[in-house]
């Protein structure tokens, strides 16, 4: 799926979040969206998602620009939200089932699907699958909420800080799970604060500052070659000094 | 009275020291209302008033007050937090903190109250003041009892005091009844009700722990509507709440009517058996409670129909509950005529058509104070009465059945209208939410 957003602007009130904001997100790469808080970033992936419209500008699927995404679309697309908006009341199993029927998986393959990331995402998933969300912890919440996200396969997949609350172990793991699923057909756009991840799947480094792109590159050009960090970088495209980032304390 | 009016004092004490929150203004404002409009009917049923005014007017005055009242309050949606910011205000003294929250709880005019009000204007129609204080200190009870239950049900109370409200409670309201059948003694009734309002209400404050997580909950169902009923709080206190007051009305109207027959009862009994508590219940207090499920929903489709599907799911069960009720309520009082289960058909059609609507048109809590996009109750009973009353005023005629129709084909015309409203109405939402 291609998608396209063309000079989108989005405010909440007078405050201008997104600002004449263009980006191609083409099928087969992987997309890194940096910024600091606040900076528009989950207002992108709503704009994507078509929960918000922009106030400027155009969203196109596959070149076409829908007043309503039709379902069509939207089972095209994963989307791991942050805040997760889990559904507490069932146990993961149930809540795996519902999101699979909602996607309309074909049940055989839905169980094969289910069990497969759960395995590789829980060293006792049998458990897990049967303890309701409520009682789960905020990492093992990602990791079956991610599992939601990818349980039809989608051709893109948005992930909103899909790294946070995770152990380096599963991070490791979503990393790696990450990297294999990205192929010819499939898009990975997400948005992450923890840049150890980011060497492994080698994405195009977007940078938003001040409501608009300031950044739009592959990682080795973002590091030079490698020959920087990339938070290095990263500090160097939003013009922090390191001494800013440093405080004396009594 | 002495207490009332120091109760009375510090909620003037809070209205002036909250000055920067327009909602607290308006609470203290309507609170202060009640409190005095609670004087009134003591000054009333006390006075030198009391012999020119006849008991059937103080019952209308009671009746009416109530109505507007609770219509009123229902204006002040996040009602609970600023209760809850107003107990600074309370003295730090315990038995004066117990005695606060007491006269808190009865001066407020919320749905289940009023309820409460009606139900023992029923059982004991007052006409001498005694009659009346018998009444009030009953009403004190039944409020309490109703908060104790409410507690039970949302699993605030820790296990061990489970066991000792659950003993204490009815042992106390058996020495209450004892002494009341055989002596008959006012203030030895009082007295002993008064002990249980303490007991109960220091046992209440004291020992109700934080709000518990329902985590220690296993999953019981493979039904969705029966799992989240059992397993959200919100949920299933809500639907209990509607079957069981649903529940009181229906065993309290088969009374009635086996004594004198439906006489002129016979739009009351239309309304109350109708469907609107379960709608009411569900819809206001519940859905905003699951607004991850639309969420989610919304995520894969952007349909109306998916979200009012799921909605029935939730609702099939509690409804079928509902309609067991009403048809056991029928069948048991075959001097009703058809009028009553064809009205009560047609409202279950119409309210799962509309419950759509206005569901999704407040399909969360929205956290800014004094908002009235939470009100769906409020909506839900003017509907119902709508319904109702059309069918009414149109009993044992023709047109009685045209007006069903007419129900029909307006559910019919919603359905079709449903996809376009959502695609209007999610993005405000979304707006609201992310804003």
């Amino acid at each position: 799926m291609q998608l396209s957003v063309n000079n989108a602007t989005k405010k909440y009130g007078k405050k201008t979040v997104l600002d004449q904001v263009s980006i191609d997100f083409n099928q087969g790469n992987c997309y890194c969206i940096l910024g600091v808080n606040g900076a528009g970033k989950s207002t992108l992936f709503n704009l994507l998602m078509q929960f918000i419209m922009a106030d400027a500008g155009t969203i196109t699927y596959d070149g076409h620009h829908f007043p309503v995404l039709p379902s069509a679309y939207k089972k095209r697309m994963g989307y791991l939200s942050e805040p997760l908006h889990l559904l507490e009341e069932l146990s993961a199993e149930q809540y795996l089932q519902f999101i699979g029927k909602l996607y309309e998986v074909v049940p055989k393959i839905l169980e094969e699907r289910k069990e497969k990331i759960m395995h590789f995402l829980f060293e006792d998933y049998q458990e897990v699958l049967r303890k309701r969300m409520a009682t789960l912890s905020s990492g093992m919440k990602k990791k079956v909420a991610f599992a939601g996200a990818i349980l039809h396969s989608p051709e893109f997949l948005l992930l909103d800080e899909p790294f946070s609350t995770l152990d380096p172990i599963s991070g490791k793991k979503l990393c790696n799970f990450l990297s294999s699923y990205l192929n010819e057909q499939r898009t990975i756009v997400f948005s992450s604060h923890n840049l150890e991840y980011l060497e492994a799947l080698n994405p195009v480094i977007i940078i938003l500052d001040e409501s608009g792109i300031q950044y739009n590159a592959s990682l080795a050009d973002f590091t030079k070659n490698h020959s920087q960090s990339i938070s290095q970088s990263l500090m160097e495209k939003l013009k922090i000094n390191d001494s800013s980032t440093v405080m004396q304390w009594d | 009275m002495g207490l009332v009016l120091l109760h009375l004092r510090f909620k003037i004490n809070a209205f002036f020291n909250w000055k920067y929150n327009k909602s607290g203004i308006i609470f203290s404002l309507l609170y202060l209302a009640t409190t005095s409009y609670s004087l009134f009917i003591v000054h009333l049923l006390t006075g030198p008033l009391n012999s020119q005014i006849s008991p059937a007017s103080i019952k209308h005055i009671i009746f009416g007050t109530l109505i507007l009242l609770t219509i009123i309050r229902k204006f002040i949606p996040q009602y609970i937090p600023f209760r809850k910011r107003l107990l600074q205000y309370h003295p730090k003294s315990a038995i004066f903190r117990h005695a606060f929250n007491i006269l808190d709880e009865i001066l407020c005019f919320n749905f289940l109250n009023a309820i409460l009000f009606i139900c023992l204007l029923l059982i004991f129609p007052f006409y001498h003041w005694k009659d009346a204080c018998i009444w009030i200190t009953w009403l004190c009870v039944a409020i309490i009892s109703r908060r104790v239950v409410q507690c039970f049900f949302e699993q605030r109370i820790l296990h061990y005091t489970r066991f000792l409200l659950g003993c204490l409670v009815p042992i106390a309201t058996t020495i209450i009844m004892l002494l009341w059948q055989f002596n008959y003694e006012l203030p030895q009734t009082a007295l002993a009700v008064l002990v249980v309002i303490l007991l109960v209400s220091f046992m209440m404050e004291e020992v109700v722990s934080e709000y518990d997580d329902t985590g220690k909950q296993g999953v019981t169902s493979e039904h969705l509507g029966i799992n989240v009923l059992l397993n959200a709080p919100a949920v299933r206190v809500s639907v209990l709440a509607a079957l069981i007051l649903k529940s009181v009305f229906m065993i309290l109207f088969t009374i009635k009517i086996q004594k004198k027959g439906p006489g002129d009862m016979l739009f009351i009994i239309m309304l109350l058996s109708s469907p609107a508590y379960l709608f009411t219940y569900c819809f206001n207090n519940s859905w905003g409670m699951l607004r991850n499920y639309w969420f989610t929903l919304d995520r894969a489709n952007p349909s109306g129909f998916l979200i009012w599907r799921f909605q029935l799911r939730l609702i099939a069960v509690p409804l079928a509950i509902d309609c067991f009720i009403t048809s056991i309520f029928y069948l048991a009082n075959d001097k009703l005529g058809p009028v009553i289960i064809i009205s009560y058909f047609f409202s279950v059609i119409l309210l799962c058509v509309l419950a759509y609507y206005w569901s999704l048109l407040f399909p969360f809590y929205v956290s800014k104070g004094f908002s009235m996009s939470v009100n769906t109750s409020t909506v839900a009973a003017f509907c119902t009465i709508i319904i109702c009353t059309a069918m009414y005023l149109a009993t044992y005629s023709p047109i009685f059945y045209l007006i069903g129709g007419l129900y029909l084909i307006i559910a019919v015309a919603l359905m079709k209208g449903m996809n376009k409203f959502y695609s209007d109405t999610r993005i405000g939402l979304y707006h609201k939410l992310f804003h």
